[in-house]
């Protein structure tokens, strides 16, 4: 009976300490990102709420935690209040196998990748019954949009994952940093590394493959019924992918935090800055050009660096 | 009304024509393609050399920690078997209960090698 309560009182706090982390994480990699594309723009960006600006995103969350929750009418209320909330723990239960020091980890699970590929999978579904639980024509379209290019470029990073795993001899995060620490894989691995940045940009929904939130055509997509809290989840989920993403590029392909715990972090923020670099960067693409892209152009090119891999692995003993 | 007392003048082109115009393309990069190509081809194959070789270096390392370690397989077992008969109250006449294998523990610690 100790033992138990041990137990659940220990993942309690694991829980609480990851979760809380995701939240400070996400609410400055808002700041963050606001900040870089003002001074890429020339202008300040936030520069008001505290100082420097740093007390913004706590105001943008008691704003958003402040204002009316509006239901439409015509919307299905149980699955309209289910989608953020299915999206938002995908997001955090996807972070439990991710480590933040040399073991210290939340679950050290052996098939941590297989595990992570398929949680992300899931993710679809929120969006999806976001989308259309709404009843909304335009909220309808994001989800479909959103779904299509997150299901398609889905196949071409798991593709390049395949290639990691095959490469590293392992599906365990650890053992694949520690396989990096003679070289990164981005040094044999460039164009794998190449495609999982432009598919990690289109998983998460960012320019230029937003989309779904194409604010001239959808108006902000899947959840452009949400407001308030609703709104804030999944605005918490999609930045909390974006980190997700940022750090499992630096860990499957620039050594991840095998050397040093700071360093690893340091390129997980690199890769962040990449995400908002991009952002500030490149216009949008056309839908037909995005699905062409993904299927036609990123697909084949993963297969063959796959078959590569491979090759190499089967011929090197 | 400055303007209405000047002479008023045509905008016309410069005397001559207007100088001609370069509609060559210029060029982004001053190395050429090919040279970019195969500098990155050669960054990764020498990244590839320096993977693989570390990874047969591990590979083996670890291939001789397991012949090691089953090398002396028989005497752990075999220690194991006189601690578990010797132990008091904790022996097959006490208790079902049998200690894991040494195999299976053994199997644990080739995993965490």
């Amino acid at each position: 009976m100790e033992n138990m309560l041990y137990i659940i009182i220990e993942g309690g706090l694991k829980s609480l300490i990851v979760i809380i982390g995701l939240l400070i994480g996400v609410a400055f990699a808002t700041l963050l990102e606001r900040k870089v594309m003002a001074a890429m723009q020339k202008r300040r960006g936030p520069n008001v709420v505290g100082f420097v600006g740093l007390l913004q995103p706590l105001a943008d969350g008691l704003k958003l935690v402040l204002k009316e929750t509006i239901i439409p009418i015509v919307a299905d209320k149980l699955i309209y209040a289910i989608a953020p909330i299915l999206t938002f723990t995908i997001s955090i239960v996807l972070w439990s196998v991710i480590a933040v020091g040399v073991q210290s980890v939340f679950a050290s699970i052996n098939s941590g990748v297989i595990f992570i590929l398929a949680i992300s999978s899931i993710g679809v579904y929120g969006i999806i019954l976001a989308g259309w639980a709404s009843n909304s024509k335009y909220a309808f379209l994001g989800g479909l949009r959103s779904a299509a290019q997150m299901v398609s470029y889905e196949v071409a990073l798991g593709l390049i994952i395949l290639s990691i795993i095959t490469y590293a001899g392992t599906v365990n995060l650890q053992e694949i940093m520690e396989n990096q620490e003679k070289v990164w894989f981005i040094i044999p691995l460039l164009p794998g590394f190449l495609l999982a940045f432009i598919s990690a940009l289109t998983e998460t929904n960012r320019p230029p493959f937003d989309l779904p939130e194409a604010e001239a055509e959808l108006v902000s997509g899947y959840n452009v019924e949400y407001s308030s809290t609703g709104f804030a989840l999944f605005f918490l989920g999609e930045y909390a992918n974006i980190i997700l993403m940022s750090v499992l590029l630096s860990v499957f392909f620039l050594g991840g935090i095998v050397s040093n715990k700071i360093l690893g972090a340091m390129k997980g923020v690199g890769m962040l800055c990449s995400f908002i670099w991009v952002r500030a960067t490149l216009p949008r693409y056309r839908y037909d050009q995005l699905m062409y892209l993904g299927w036609k152009s990123l697909l084949p090119f993963a297969l063959l660096i796959y078959i590569g891999v491979i090759s190499m692995v089967l011929i090197i003993k | 009304m400055v303007g209405y007392r000047q002479k008023w003048v045509q905008d016309l082109p410069p005397a001559g024509g207007f100088p001609k115009l370069k509609y060559a393309r210029t060029s982004t990069s001053p190395i050429p393609g090919a040279y970019i190509f195969a500098g990155v081809f050669s960054i990764m194959a020498v990244g590839t050399y320096i993977f693989f070789s570390d990874k047969v270096e591990r590979n083996a390392r670890e291939e001789e920690e397991k012949r090691r370690l089953s090398m002396i397989l028989p005497i752990l077992q075999a220690e194991n078997d006189i601690n578990f008969l010797a132990s008091p109250h904790q022996n097959v006449y006490f208790t079902r209960w049998m200690p894991p294998q040494t195999g299976k523990r053994a199997a644990a610690l080739l995993r965490d090698l």
